[in-house]
């Protein structure tokens, strides 16, 4: 069942625009959304989210239109937002954050559980009554996502979870989305291609507010297949190109007569397309 | 996106200078964003509207003291761009203080009190920009209008000072508490403060230590005699000021040999520019001011113009022409035989208290001594204000009732009121006052309207303090029927019967029926 | 929305709101109104009126920031509505800003020495009141659509300040900040009922979540709104200019409650043989006041000269070329505010007689006092004149109180035994105010009643009968009308300690200085003692003016306002004494 379906969605601000004719469709299961800085990934997960509406397009999230008021409101019902950076009541603990969060989503019969299944779910029950300012930031995100998963969302939006996370709670928190995923659909965006490929089953890359890519990461990866390659230095002409670790050089780009093949990554096809340039950027 | 990141622009430069560079830049930028700000261009533009309207709305605005508006202006600089200043400041430092919690970019790292001295500076252009509009105005004023007088140079800088001022609290304010309610609260608390200080400090010395300064004089003066402290006012606001922005940079961290000498600095103009300003002001302009208001005659200058003699202080002797224009066009209803052979309009000054020894009745006969001693018996009486309805109307209505009755008007010892002009020679004062022009003919109506007391009738005033003639009500109405018809020839009856109009028996009902018009309602004994 | 939710939303939400901002503007706004009242006592109604807006913006800038929400990203997905949401910060805040109104008016009222303060025009104030903070709401809620850290009250603000800068520049027809004594007060608040009523609708209107407008229609709807505020100052600056060039008035109402000027001629004579004249004012021809003016009393040739020389250090006596004293029309508070509700002579017929003879209304002949001076004390004949015009222009009269003022209710008691002889069947009281510490001294009555004034003999037969001039004196005036006239209604008021009352008259007085209330208080008992009922009123201070303040009105000693003690004496139920307790106040 699609639980989310995008057609021609476009936005501007001012000038800028931020999102062109974004067209895809999203099912169960962990979706993610890549793209770099200023692609307009925020942008149109708060469309998304019914937190703006876009200048024109159709959009169809569980079942429900978001240009009318009601069904925003059925929408958000079975929505569950966790927004880049967001702002907490630096003086609230984070179990009564959480349950002011749980009042407006109007869970209304045995919310207190609620809260404190959400807690549990991502490890903060002990710091249920601690004040999020004395909280760190790995904590704060993760009192963010709780707040998201309240009431059982089958649609949960993610804008970048797991920026400023060390690897250790980067590795608790993909685990945690693969969980959630299950059984419901999960958007996820990041510029990490390492969450994409241990999560997600489905990627979008977005850039300059335009789709470049929809697939499976398997596929994400092809798009570098026969472009990568190892060599003693940086070669010329390379798209991208970065010393690794035992002093070789890893190219992206045409390769060079004779060079050694290596097997592509997520990370490889999805710097082809970034760095392909406008010109060479796929429709 | 390229493999390595470029340079990023603004690294951190190495020297002693940089630091300056750094400030002044930061500065650049703050004041082209407090300029921009909406705040400050809303109060710029109220500020100019408000200008703007008064020379449309208020009369005497036509007709500038110099000396008298320079300091009007400041009240309304100080509360507009002060308070835009304030706010703006204010913002500027909570935006820096929020963006020093989650990191910078792209703007050079500086100290916390480098960052407060470059919004101290920026605030600088602003006051500027207010000199700019006060200059302006000033400029207007002179050009524009028969002005009289000159500003003050220490005068038009005080609203600027008063914005310095505001700004630096709006700054201190920043660096003592994060929110952004305690600018708009302090601005309040300065306009309480100006609206209870009034009756707290009523026309004492100590209403100086204010911003805005202490009371004007009741009426607009020769600059000589005005001698306000403004020039250590001036120093006390910079003054304070500068303590304020002391303050600042020492909550910022600042602290060293710097800091302590320009704190000592303003902590002592402070205290000089504040002390001096309470010192009354001294013996000899006191004197000066006794001597102008008792003898005017010394201290003017008279100019003939046709009959008419016209005396005026040095200031406003770009006045006269106007005032002849009033005199001229009541003369021009006056049959030719009536018209005197000479006769004398003088301008005087009332600048003292009526306490102390100096009663109304002892003025009025110190000037009519002063003008017998002149040579010049029987003077009209006009002030250092022109431009509005009633001063063209009073003058107006003295010349009248001197052409009518041959005798000038003014209060007899003893009378509260006031001669007044009964019967036809009543009727004919209010109407030849009414023929003097659209200027005198609103005053007359104002006038009129604003006695509104239970016995009716208009009170004419010499210098606006004393009453000089008064018309009972139905000679008002009678004349009042009689300037509503403007071509019913009643111009020519008064040429005509000006005789029997002006004769001692002929009443208001008399007169009405003489003029053509309807009688009046009712008609009181009129002695 | 579910109502369910809203009883624990209601709480969270108070937890969640911003309260420092409003409790600064809270205490500010307060302490703006409450401490300037406390300090001075010169303070007008307008004064207040003005702190008491400010104190109100204070508390509205507060309310700019009750719609700040840090977790605006998260709060903008959730089910409840941004309408929703804001209404709930307003329930939580409107009490708490009603309460805080309450407090702070009922405090400004009750406490400081303020006349002014206890005629605040509370309801018109409280309408702005609530204008100010609702006007705040509208505008956080407008900043709240276009914000992405959710501090709306760092933008709504400064904009609350413009806009009240804005108001403050309205011209009049369109003013919305007056002063109570403007004729438009009225006008200006229905303007703010209006302000009012835009800024609710504007709060609920930017609460709502709705699709933005295209930017072509959102240019258009702020170039016609520019259109219309440039419109409506143009056209009332124009309306301002075409009243000023409007033709001159049409008539002059010269109806029946003006003051007219009765010139009696005869012998009637001032001080220095000019003519003397009185006033009347024509209304209700049942009732009438004869109102004695003081003025100031003279017996010797310093006293009498004609022209008061205002040096510091002389006594500044009476002008006695000033005819009029101070003219009844231009006078308009106190008890010549005639138009007032609570005066109790609003509609009397008003003989108004000033003293230009420095005989308190009682003489009858020309002194010489000096080889420059003759003055004439022709006060009686002054006064019998009036009273003969009151009588002829009266004659059914059913009520007629004499109201002697200062020097000028020396005489009150023996002009209302007068009244009564010529008017019978009227209900005469007598009002004397400030004269209760004239001495009854037989040196006193020689030289100045008799002797200089020749009030002896001018005073008709019942008035001296049985005495000789040294015992006739001041207080034994009461006396005399009483025995003549038992109907009259006798009553009389002093300041205990007032020095300018009687101060001619001091070296006659008991004491060095003398102890004026006590003076009162014995002439009072004297007079009472020869059987007279005597009703008084004593007021505590050293004040010396009456009449002509709206102290007339707020004057009140033990719980019994003067205006209401009056009131039931002329009304026929005659109040009892009202005596000062702490009189040195």
């Amino acid at each position: 069942m699609t639980t989310l379906r995008a057609e021609g969605l476009s936005l501007r601000f001012g000038r800028t625009t931020a999102l062109e004719d974004v067209t895809f469709a999203l099912d169960d299961g962990v979706t993610g959304l890549l793209g770099p800085n200023g692609a307009g990934k925020t942008t149109l997960l708060r469309i998304m989210a019914t937190a703006i509406p876009p200048d024109s397009g159709h959009l169809r999230v569980l079942g429900a239109d978001p240009r009318g008021a009601a069904g925003r409101l059925a929408i958000r019902r079975r929505l569950g937002y966790l927004p880049q950076s967001p702002g907490f009541h630096q003086h609230f603990t984070a179990f009564e954050f959480v349950d002011y969060i749980a009042i407006l989503k109007e869970i209304v019969d045995g919310r207190h559980a609620e809260v404190r299944r959400v807690l549990h779910a991502v490890g903060l029950d002990d710091q249920r009554g601690k004040k999020i300012k004395a909280l760190s930031g790995g904590m704060r995100q993760r009192v963010g996502l709780a707040a998201a998963l309240l009431g059982d969302p089958a649609l949960v939006i993610l804008d970048e979870p797991t920026v400023g996370l060390d690897p250790e709670q980067r590795l608790r928190f993909r685990e945690l989305i693969a969980l959630i995923g299950e059984g419901r659909t999960v958007l996820l965006s990041t510029h990490q291609t390492e969450d994409v490929a241990s999560v997600c089953r489905h990627v979008i890359v977005l850039d300059q507010g335009r789709i470049r890519f929809e697939g499976d990461p398997v596929a994400l990866a092809g798009v570098a297949r026969g472009r990568v390659w190892t060599g003693p230095a940086r070669a010329d002409g390379a798209l991208a190109a970065w010393r690794t670790g035992n002093g070789d050089y890893h190219n992206i780009g045409d390769p060079p007569l004779g060079a050694r093949l290596a097997d592509p990554g997520i990370e490889d096809g999805y710097l082809m397309l970034i760095a392909a340039g406008p010109a060479g950027r796929a429709a | 996106m390229t493999a390595t990141p470029a340079e990023a622009p603004g690294t951190p430069a190495a020297g002693a200078a940089a630091p300056l560079r750094a400030v002044l830049a930061l500065a650049r930028a703050e004041t082209a964003r407090m300029l921009r700000h909406p705040v400050t261009a809303a109060a710029a533009l109220l500020l100019a509207g408000g200008w703007v309207s008064a020379w449309f709305v208020i009369g005497t605005t036509r007709y500038p003291v110099l000396q008298d508006l320079d300091g009007d202006g400041t009240t309304g600089v100080m509360v507009l761009l002060g308070g835009a200043a304030l706010i703006a400041g204010n913002l500027a430092v909570l935006r820096a203080r929020r963006d020093a919690t989650t990191g910078l970019s792209q703007v050079l790292v500086l100290p916390d009190h480098a960052r407060t001295l470059a919004h101290l500076l920026a605030l600088l252009p602003l006051a500027v920009a207010g000199g700019v509009l006060v200059l302006a105005r000033m400029a207007v004023l002179a050009l524009g209008a028969p002005a009289a007088g000159r500003p003050n140079p220490y005068e038009l800088a005080t609203g600027p000072a008063a914005v310095l001022l505001l700004g630096a609290l709006g700054v201190l304010l920043g660096r003592l508490g994060r929110s952004a309610v305690l600018a708009p609260l302090a601005l309040l608390v300065l306009l309480a403060g100006l609206v209870a200080l009034e009756p707290l400090a009523h026309g004492r010395p100590a209403l100086w230590l204010a911003p805005q300064g202490g009371s004007a004089l009741q009426m607009p003066a020769p600059v000589s005699l005005i001698a306000r402290p403004v020039a250590a006012h001036l120093g006390y606001l910079l003054g304070l000021a500068g303590l304020l922005a002391t303050a600042a940079m020492l909550r910022a961290g600042a602290r060293g040999a710097r800091v302590a000498v320009a704190g000592g600095v303003a902590l002592a103009c402070t205290m000089a520019g504040g002390t001096a300003q309470l010192s009354p002001p001294d013996r000899a302009v006191a004197l000066a001011r006794t001597s102008v208001t008792h003898h005017p005659s010394r201290y003017e200058t008279c100019r003939e113009l046709g009959h008419v003699t016209y005396c005026a202080f040095a200031d406003f002797s770009r006045w006269i022409p106007a005032w002849d224009t009033v005199v001229r066009a009541v003369v021009a209803q006056v049959p030719a035989t009536a018209r005197p052979a000479r006769l004398t309009v003088r301008q005087r000054l009332a600048i003292l208290g009526f306490d102390g020894g100096i009663g109304p009745a002892r003025l009025l006969a110190a000037w009519r001594a002063d003008d017998a001693a002149a040579g010049t018996p029987g003077a009209i009486g006009v002030d250092t204000q022109w431009g509005d309805g009633p001063a063209a109307a009073d003058l107006a209505a003295q010349v009248a009732y001197r052409l009518v009755t041959g005798r000038t008007g003014g209060a007899r010892a003893g009378e509260r009121d006031g001669v007044t002009a009964c019967g036809g020679a009543g009727v004919l004062v209010v109407w030849l006052a009414g023929q003097a022009g659209p200027l005198a003919r609103t005053g007359l109506r104002l006038l009129a309207e604003e006695a509104r007391d239970e016995r009716g009738g208009v009170s004419f005033h010499e210098t606006r303090l004393f009453p000089a003639v008064f018309v009972p009500a139905p000679e008002l109405a009678v004349a009042t029927e009689a300037l509503a018809r403007p071509d019913a020839g009643v111009a020519a009856r008064v040429q005509r019967s000006w005789a029997t109009l002006t004769a001692p028996g002929t009443n208001a009902a008399r007169a009405a029926e003489i003029l053509g018009v309807p009688a009046p309602a009712a008609s009181t004994a009129c002695r | 929305m579910n109502t369910r939710i809203l009883s624990p939303l209601l709480r969270s939400t108070a937890r969640a709101i911003t309260w420092r901002p409003a409790a600064a503007g809270a205490v500010l706004g307060a302490a703006i109104l409450l401490v300037p009242e406390a300090l001075s006592a010169r303070l007008t109604a307008t004064h207040l009126t003005t702190l008491a807006r400010i104190a109100a913006i204070c508390v509205a800038l507060g309310a700019a920031f009750l719609l700040d929400d840090p977790a605006t990203r998260s709060t903008s997905a959730v089910p409840v509505p941004r309408l929703a949401r804001n209404l709930v910060r307003a329930a939580v805040a409107g009490p708490a800003v009603a309460l805080w109104w309450a407090l702070t008016l009922g405090l400004a009222r009750t406490t400081g020495h303020h006349e002014a303060a206890a005629h605040l025009p509370v309801a018109a104030l409280t309408l702005e009141a609530a204008t100010l903070p609702v006007a705040a709401l509208a505008l956080a809620a407008v900043a709240q659509r276009r914000t992405t850290d959710g501090n709306t009250g760092v933008v709504a603000a400064p904009a609350l300040l413009l806009l009240a800068a804005v108001a403050w520049f309205l011209p009049h027809p369109a003013a919305l900040l007056l002063t109570p004594a403007d004729p438009g007060w009225e006008a200006s608040h229905h303007r703010w009922a209006a302000v009012l009523a835009a800024a609710l609708v504007a709060f609920l209107w930017a609460g709502h979540e709705r699709p933005r407008l295209p930017r072509v229609w959102r240019l258009t709807a702020v170039a016609v709104s520019v259109l219309l505020v440039g419109a409506g100052t143009a056209s009332a600056f124009r309306g301002d200019g075409e009243r000023a060039a409007a033709p001159p008035l049409g008539s002059v109402e010269t109806g029946t409650h003006a003051w007219e000027q009765i010139v009696p001629g005869g012998e009637c004579r001032c001080a220095d043989g000019g003519t003397f004249s009185f006033w009347e004012r024509r209304a209700d021809p049942a009732r009438v006041v004869l109102f004695l003016n003081g003025g100031g009393v003279c017996w010797d040739a310093t006293m009498c000269a004609f022209t008061s020389t205002g040096q510091p250090g002389e006594n500044a006596f009476y002008d006695w070329n000033d005819q009029g004293g101070q003219r009844p029309y231009d006078q308009r508070s106190g008890f010549f505010d005639l138009t007032r509700a609570g005066n109790p002579f609003a509609g009397y017929s008003i003989i108004y007689v000033s003293s230009c003879t420095g005989d308190a209304h009682l003489g009858d002949v020309a002194r010489t006092y000096s080889p420059t001076l003759t003055v004439q004390h022709r006060g009686y004949v002054n006064g019998t004149a009036a009273l003969a015009h009151l009588a002829t222009h009266y004659p059914d009269a059913a009520q007629v109180v004499v109201i002697g003022k200062t020097a000028g209710s020396i005489a009150a008691p023996l002009y209302g035994g007068l009244v009564a002889d010529r008017l019978p069947h009227a209900k005469v009281t007598v009002f004397g105010a400030q004269s209760g510490a004239w001495p009854g001294d037989p040196g006193f009555n020689a030289k100045v009643l008799g002797r200089a004034w020749g009030a002896y003999d001018a005073a008709p037969a019942w008035a001296t009968d049985g005495l000789t001039v040294r015992g006739w004196g001041i207080p034994r005036f009461w006396v005399q009308a009483a025995r003549h006239a038992p109907d009259l209604v006798l009553a009389r008021f002093d300041y205990a300690f007032d020095p300018a009352a009687a101060v001619e008259a001091t070296r006659w007085m008991p004491g060095d200085p003398p102890d004026l209330l006590a003076v009162i208080d014995a002439n009072e008992a004297a007079i009472e003692a020869a059987g007279v009922t005597l009703h008084s009123y004593t007021a505590p201070g050293a004040a010396h003016g009456l009449f002509e303040f709206d102290r007339f009105y707020d004057l009140e000693v033990r719980g019994v306002h003067l205006v209401d003690w009056l009131g039931r004496l002329t009304t026929g139920e005659p109040p009892g004494d009202v005596h000062c307790g702490d009189c040195r106040r």
